[in-house]
């Protein structure tokens, strides 16, 4: 499975279990999330822990998902550094804040 | 790879899963040259972006055309990657604005910065020393140089 989708309370997680997240991977995710788009709670948590690589395919499919969920508050949870450099390089890290862990993501004051 | 020049020099197909090819091939290559960490996988972005930019918008998305990938260090200890290709060549003014113009700062309130165009370009700008693209009989190569010292 490239994607795990989780269900907890008023949040959507969508674990990557991939170690590229780049244009290979990209078109199925933004399938994957075609799909689910009418299932996805307020808060949807994308679990970067497997990817070591993202390009800017990946990151354009995050932000595609930021642009198709409006009104839902998305998460980066568990990014290894090439994915946090990344962020911070393309100026992403303002739009989509990430934490170290699902339950920091999840806390009230995230 | 030539092991007597130390020198990574590779054909390939375009495709969508192009770019991982090349970077399975070269990342060992780089490794054996000694190189750090940080700048692997910073090349190893920038050699991502480049070569699916190949397939995007020199060859339209069209699978199956020839592509030329090298690698080597300079006597100046930087590490050279050259990219060639034989479709479509970039226009000059893509190069130029591209060194105008920085990241946009997404904004929540203003869907225009949130989708930025050449992003990728930018990623190499940003992470490698010196970029430079030729064109010559109809062979399109995208130079990066990045200093390994």
């Amino acid at each position: 499975m490239q994607f795990d989708i989780i269900e907890k309370g008023q949040y959507t997680i969508i674990q990557i279990n991939e170690g590229r997240f780049d244009a290979k991977l990209a078109p199925a995710f933004r399938e994957q999330l075609e799909q689910i788009k009418g299932n996805i709670r307020d808060h949807l948590v994308l679990d970067l822990g497997e990817v070591r690589f993202m390009d800017s395919s990946g990151l354009g499919a995050v932000m595609g998902a930021y642009k198709m969920l409006r009104n839902t508050k998305i998460s980066i949870v568990n990014p290894q550094k090439p994915i946090t450099d990344l962020l911070k390089l393309t100026r992403m890290d303002k739009l989509i804040l990430s934490h170290p862990t699902i339950e920091d993501a999840l806390a009230p004051t995230a | 790879m030539n092991v007597n020049t130390r020198t990574f020099h590779k054909e390939y197909l375009s495709s969508l899963e192009a770019s991982r090819e090349v970077a399975e091939d070269i990342v060992p290559y780089w490794n054996s040259l000694g190189l750090n960490e940080l700048i692997i996988g910073q090349m190893e972005l920038c050699l991502v972006e480049v070569v699916n930019n190949v397939f995007e918008h020199a060859y339209c998305n069209n699978e199956g055309d020839k592509f030329e990938a090298k690698s080597y260090m300079s006597k100046t200890q930087n590490l050279i990657i050259e990219i060639s290709d034989f479709g479509h060549s970039m226009p000059s003014c893509v190069l130029e604005e591209l060194l105008s113009t920085d990241f946009v700062e997404p904004l929540a309130d203003d869907p225009e910065t949130w989708l930025q165009s050449k992003r990728g370009l930018k990623i190499i700008q940003e992470l490698s020393d010196k970029l430079e693209y030729f064109s010559h009989q109809n062979r399109n190569t995208l130079k990066l140089q990045k200093s390994a010292s």
